[in-house]
């Protein structure tokens, strides 16, 4: 089998999942397109680095978070979270939220969301990322990936609570 | 409820076995050590993290984007330094015939503007090799300023604006940067956008200029210190009136 078709391979297995992956960071086609393209590119020239082919995927969403990082410096240190400030009530859902949970409303929200958590959390939901997997790409310890991973779905939660009762409000507004 | 336990519940992931969170027990249907309070908090977590799931899996993709990767990715096969001997001395003496004959021809090349579109159609005729392939004018406008070249910034004819966007590529031309802009024509052709900075064309005219060069239609004109050529396989008429509006 040539690199080629290996590569081509590679390319169809996890280009859609990266590319989800940067445009839940991004919201802009073109940046995410851009992202995905640079890490398949970085791939082409240093992919075979990677003996075991189980860190292939890890490798991928690693490079592309890092890319990502990169193009936006001005994002803060992640500061170390204390579970004990976290909130310790949910809000509660109203159940004409669940209907209301579209792309275009998670994807507002999730920019919303503090910095720190956006990554965690759009590995979290997009495809099937193991916690010690997305530590692995994101760089930092289990314990914190799974408390930026709750804290996040708390906010997302409230933020998703707030974008459907402003919605509601204006649709009762305009009869 | 313990607040880790809550923490917990609210991560449920039950839409696939793999990525089940190992410490949140059993299926929300369960009643086994679970008080119902921990039941309700994994139900309504399970139901809102799968509705979030679905619908992040719902970004449509841009179908264009697996060829995207693949032209730009282009895999070079390593091979050992010892099999290569021979054919890096053969490379190294073509090279420097090369350059020696590029080095003598660019001596003689036509070094005004005529030159420059005369270099600039030869390479839209013959190679035609986009350095970026993105629908995204602006994707293409950051590239070209990334690696030096003129672009349009803001400015572009209002035939060309909205236009479907094919890519760009970084040129030069008698060492000078030049930027190349690729907009997809109604019929299916491609339209070049070469962009240089006027200073570095001597002799170029202000006013705008349709000719026919070789095969291709071309028309020229000047804005914010840079010359623009269009170029491309359509009649003459539609060219100008695209660069002209």
């Amino acid at each position: 089998m040539s690199q080629e078709t290996d590569f081509e391979k590679l390319v169809d297995l996890y280009y859609p999942s990266l590319y989800r992956f940067a445009f839940s960071l991004t919201r802009q086609e073109s940046e995410a397109c851009d992202l995905t393209q640079e890490t398949f590119l970085i791939w082409a020239k240093k992919g075979h680095t990677v003996r075991d082919e189980t860190k292939v995927k890890s490798w991928l969403f690693t490079t592309l978070h890092r890319e990502y990082l990169q193009k936006h410096r001005r994002r803060v240190r992640f500061p170390q979270v204390e579970l004990e400030d976290a909130e310790t009530e949910l809000p509660e859902i109203a159940p004409v939220t669940m209907g209301n949970i579209d792309r275009y409303n998670v994807l507002n929200a999730l920019s919303q969301l503090d910095e720190n958590f956006q990554a965690a959390i759009a590995l979290f939901y997009l495809e099937d990322h193991t916690y010690p997997e997305i530590a692995e790409i994101l760089q930092i310890p289990l314990g914190t990936v799974k408390s930026r991973i709750s804290r996040g779905i708390v906010q997302l939660q409230a933020l998703l609570s707030d974008r459907v009762t402003a919605s509601i409000e204006r649709e009762v507004a305009r009869g | 409820m313990d607040k880790n336990r809550r923490d917990e519940l609210v991560r449920t992931r039950e839409w696939s076995e793999r990525v089940q969170d190992a410490n949140a027990a059993g299926p929300a249907s369960s009643n086994e050590d679970s008080s119902p309070e921990e039941q309700l908090v994994r139900r309504e977590s399970a139901e809102f993290n799968a509705r979030v799931h679905h619908a992040l899996a719902e970004i449509p993709v841009p179908p264009n984007l697996r060829e995207q990767i693949l032209a730009r990715s282009k895999i070079v096969p390593v091979r050992s330094w010892g099999q290569q001997k021979h054919l890096l001395a053969m490379a190294a003496a073509l090279a420097l015939v090369a350059t020696l004959s590029f080095a003598w021809l660019r001596q003689q090349e036509d070094k005004s503007f005529a030159g420059f579109r005369s270099r600039m159609v030869n390479f839209a005729v013959r190679q035609y090799s986009m350095d970026l392939h993105t629908n995204q004018l602006a994707a293409v406008q950051s590239f070209l300023t990334q690696n030096g070249a003129p672009t349009a910034d803001s400015w572009l004819p209002s035939g060309l604006q909205g236009g479907p966007v094919m890519g760009g590529a970084n040129l030069s031309w008698q060492g000078k940067p030049v930027g190349m802009i690729c907009f997809r024509h109604h019929t299916g052709k491609t339209l070049y956008m070469f962009i240089i900075n006027s200073a570095d064309v001597p002799g170029v005219t202000p006013r705008f200029n349709a000719a026919s060069e070789k095969t291709l239609a071309t028309a020229t004109w000047q804005h914010g210190g840079k010359t623009f050529l269009l170029a491309g396989d359509v009649p003459l008429q539609e060219l100008e009136s695209l660069a002209k509006s």
